[in-house]
Order: C-alpha cells, then sequence, then structure tokens
C-alpha cells in the first residue's frame, strides 16, 4: 500500500518541472528607446493585410499518429474575420467555417464536426494570423534575450510573441492562470509575404501539432 | 484486350441517344427520342452515310461499312448500356494515366490545380499517386487503405481521420473501374449519351445529398471501358474535376506499385 505514493513521486515532480517551465517568467527590462522597434519585431510574423493562402497542413496527433490535410484560408486582420476549408488532398472538403462576429460552421464530416473542433481551429488561426490588438501590457527580453511583448486579451488570456535570433518568431497564449496553452513557431520567411512554414502546438486535451507549409498565397485588396 | 482507338471512325457515327438516360435497375433502355427511328439500333449512321428522309440512294462504301459493321458493338456500344460499360471493363486488366485535378471552392479565384499518376490492377488493386503540390501516395491492397506521405524525413504513413473516408471512395472507384457503375445502393445511377457517354451518380440519402450532389464520370468515346474525367460537385460552386490523360491499358503492372511507397 506505501508502495504508491513513492511510483507517483517521479510523475508527481515531472508535472511540477513541466508547469515550471511553461508558465510566465519574468522580463528583463530594455532601454525604452527601443520600445517601437520590439513593437513592430512583434507584429512582423502576422498579417498585414487580407489574404488568401492555402497550405499543406499535417497533424500530429497523441501518440505520433500523422494526418495531412489541404487548408485554405481567406483572412481579413482589420475586421478579425476569416473563412477556411479544410480537405483531404483528393479534393474532399471535410470542414468549412466562417468567422466574424460568430462562428458559422457551413460543412463538417465526421470527426471534424465537434463544436470543440471547430473553435480549436479558429483559436489557432487567429492566434497565428492575427497580430493581437492595442498595447503591449509587457514588453522586454526573455528567454535567450528575445524581445518580448505580452497582450491582454479581452477573455483575460494573454499572448505572448518572441522573436528570436534568425528571425523564429513564437507565439505564445497563455490561459487565466498564466498557464501554456497553445504554441505557434513561425520560421524565418525566405522571402516577402506570409510565413511559409508554421508550426501550433496545442496543450489541452486532445493535444495536437498543427504543421502548415505554404503552398499559394494571394494578397487580397479592400472588398 | 487491345486498346481500340475510335476516334477516325467515330466521327462519322452519333447515337440516337441524344437525351434519353439509362436509369441503374430498369435494365432496359428508354424509348428512342424524337427523330430516330423505330427499329434503329441506339448508334445510327448519319445523313452522309444512311439514306435521307427523303428516300434518296444509300451511297456508302461496302468496306468501310463492312468494318464498321465488326467494330460497332466495340465502339459504340460500350458506354450505351451498363451491360456494355461492364464488358468493355472486363476486358481490361490494368489501368495506367496521369491526372490532372482542379478544386474549385467560392473561396479561390482560381482552381487549386493538383497532378499525378494512376495505376488500377485486377480485381481491386489501385495506387492513386500526387507528385505535386502534395507528394503523396494512396494505396488499396486486398482491400486495405494507406496513405504516404513525403516529407523531408522521406515517406512516411499518415494514420490521419480522413482516411476511414479514403477507404469508400477508393472501393467505389474500383466498382467504377470494373464497369459497376451502379454498385452502390446509396447513389442512383443514370447514363446519358450526349454531349459525350456520362455515368450520373446522385445519392440517394438526404444526408449523403448534404456532402456530395452528384458525381459525373465521363467516358471515354476513344478508349472503351475509360473514364475521361470525373467530376465530383459538391455544390454548384464547389466541386473537383479530375482529367486523365494518357491513358495506357493493360500492361503488366508490378505488384510492388500495390504494396510499396516505392
Amino acid at each position: 500500500m506505501n508502495a504508491m505514493p513513492h511510483r507517483l513521486a517521479p510523475l508527481l515532480l515531472l508535472l511540477l518541472t513541466v508547469g515550471a517551465c511553461t508558465g510566465l517568467k519574468p522580463l528583463t527590462p530594455l532601454d525604452a528607446a527601443r520600445k517601437t522597434t520590439v513593437l513592430e519585431g512583434c507584429r512582423r510574423p502576422f498579417l498585414p493585410g487580407k489574404y488568401r493562402l492555402v497550405h499543406a497542413l499535417e497533424t500530429v496527433t497523441p501518440g505520433g499518429a500523422k494526418g495531412t490535410a489541404v487548408g485554405v484560408l481567406v483572412a481579413d486582420p482589420r475586421t478579425l474575420g476569416f473563412r477556411t476549408a479544410l480537405m483531404t488532398i483528393e479534393g474532399f472538403v471535410l470542414f468549412d467555417a466562417e468567422a466574424g462576429e460568430t462562428l458559422t460552421v457551413h460543412r463538417a464530416v465526421p470527426p471534424f464536426d465537434a463544436p470543440a473542433f471547430a473553435e480549436g481551429l479558429a483559436e489557432d488561426i487567429r492566434l497565428a494570423f492575427f497580430a493581437p490588438g492595442g498595447e503591449p501590457t509587457a514588453w522586454g527580453a526573455g528567454e535567450e534575450g528575445a524581445p518580448v511583448c505580452r497582450f491582454k486579451r479581452a477573455d483575460g488570456r494573454l499572448v505572448e510573441v518572441l522573436t528570436f535570433k534568425g528571425g523564429v518568431t513564437a507565439i505564445r497564449l497563455y490561459g487565466t492562470g498564466q498557464e501554456l496553452l497553445k504554441r505557434v513557431k513561425i520560421s524565418p520567411p525566405e522571402r516577402p509575404g506570409p510565413a511559409e512554414m508554421v508550426e501550433i502546438e496545442s496543450g489541452g486535451w486532445p493535444s495536437y501539432t498543427l504543421r502548415l507549409r505554404l503552398l499559394e498565397s494571394e494578397a487580397l485588396g479592400d472588398d | 484486350m487491345e486498346t481500340v482507338i475510335i476516334a477516325p471512325v467515330s466521327k462519322h457515327l452519333k447515337t440516337c441517344h441524344a437525351g434519353p438516360r439509362i436509369e441503374s435497375g430498369t435494365g432496359f433502355d428508354k424509348p428512342a427520342p424524337a427523330g430516330c427511328k423505330p427499329g434503329a439500333s441506339s448508334p445510327i449512321l448519319d445523313s452522309r452515310l444512311r439514306g435521307n428522309d427523303d428516300g434518296d440512294a444509300i451511297r456508302i462504301p461496302v468496306i468501310p461499312l463492312f468494318g464498321l459493321i465488326l467494330l460497332l458493338p466495340l465502339l459504340i456500344a460500350w458506354a450505351d448500356s451498363w451491360d456494355g460499360l461492364r464488358e468493355a471493363s472486363r476486358r481490361i486488366t490494368s489501368l495506367e494515366a496521369r491526372f490532372v485535378q482542379k478544386k474549385t471552392l467560392p473561396m479561390l479565384t482560381k482552381p487549386f490545380v493538383s497532378e499525378g499518376r494512376f495505376f488500377f490492377q485486377v480485381p481491386g488493386q489501385l495506387r492513386w499517386e500526387y507528385d505535386r503540390p502534395v507528394r503523396s501516395v494512396l494505396i488499396m491492397h486486398s482491400g486495405a487503405v494507406k496513405r504516404y506521405l513525403r516529407d523531408p524525413g522521406g515517406w512516411r504513413e499518415d494514420a490521419g481521420a480522413s482516411l476511414t473516408a479514403m477507404q469508400m471512395v477508393l472501393e467505389e472507384i474500383v466498382n467504377w473501374q470494373q464497369g459497376r457503375f451502379d454498385a452502390n445502393p446509396r447513389f442512383q445511377a443514370s447514363l446519358s449519351a450526349d454531349p459525350e457517354p456520362r455515368v450520373t451518380l446522385v445519392p440517394r440519402e438526404p444526408s449523403w445529398g448534404k456532402m456530395i450532389r452528384r458525381i459525373e464520370l465521363t467516358l471515354s468515346r476513344e478508349q472503351a471501358g475509360v473514364m475521361k474525367g470525373v467530376r465530383v460537385v459538391e455544390d454548384e460552386r464547389s466541386f473537383t474535376e479530375m482529367d486523365f490523360s494518357q491513358v495506357r491499358l493493360n500492361r503488366p503492372l508490378p505488384a510492388s506499385l500495390f504494396e510499396k511507397v516505392e
């Protein structure tokens, strides 16, 4: 009977360690003169205007199982509205949804018909493609000296944008308890325009990773 | 079975099926449309080769006509009836083709284009390979479906949720390749001949109809038993078109094509 707590101890230690690694870390203040540059860097990885993007999308689910789809996204950062469709490589549309003030699912083939899937996908798109609004609540230097901006959202969550040397951008979404919910990694662009590689990692349940490889992009004018 | 090229002679022919459709399950052709003489076989000769309505003398070269009569069952009848489709497909033991796939969506200003190769081997082995823009291979072997994707680390097996849906699609394609267009009870199949031989599949169940409005399979006039194109219509503004080219029939295909990704 007494063996159980001993067996659980390493697990408990591991959970505490992971928790410690994933929470918000204190920032090192930077010279105030750098604020504009830091803020510009924090907004750079996001869409500058309305775009149509086509991605090869790789999903990795718990256990390492991988799947691939093609994602089409028309997103407008000014309105924070978007329409997205996921389809098989063979062209069969699995999911089609539109978000403006509300999220409308036009088509969802099982297992993509769960409301949580639509909400999770919408959150991923907003996090990876739309710059957080307003002024940052904090800015400075974070891990590896990377410039960081932190933005508080209306729902109480916090978005953190880090720009690492070499051009890799990390976007992190923290819950109201400062727990890490999602993580986005944007590879440095090889040419002007939207990011060519985006990786979204969600720590919720079920956890998953999405890897987006840009196939086509088109800047769209005002409607 | 040999590939039959009918283009040189078929331009002198037209069918009497401009309009009537053969519904699956009826077993009989519907009556000929107005303008077709009663008793005429479905395909008829045009006015250059038969007597006109005024009873003018028939001016038909004997040898071409003889050849034509011999070829008729192969050239025309194959796409005129379910039996014809099945019979023509029975002569195909393997098929390989290139394809261009165009996906049209209201969200896209121009279709999203993919290209690849398609292989079929009786009784039910398929390899559906995309070369660009996303390299992937879908293999159906002994009823089992596997998909492989190429990433920087090489080929890896795909275990995405869409694979289940694709199993059903591949089984359907095997039915089509064997001329069993009316085999799936979920779809109402109809056959029309004008402007091109075409099988149209419409879901019987409303729940399926929400996903796929219809599937149109355009058959080749030039190659008996061969599909020229597939159009899957999700709605009038969302559809997938696949056009086949460089179709080669009945060449021996290596078994590994349906067993291994490379």
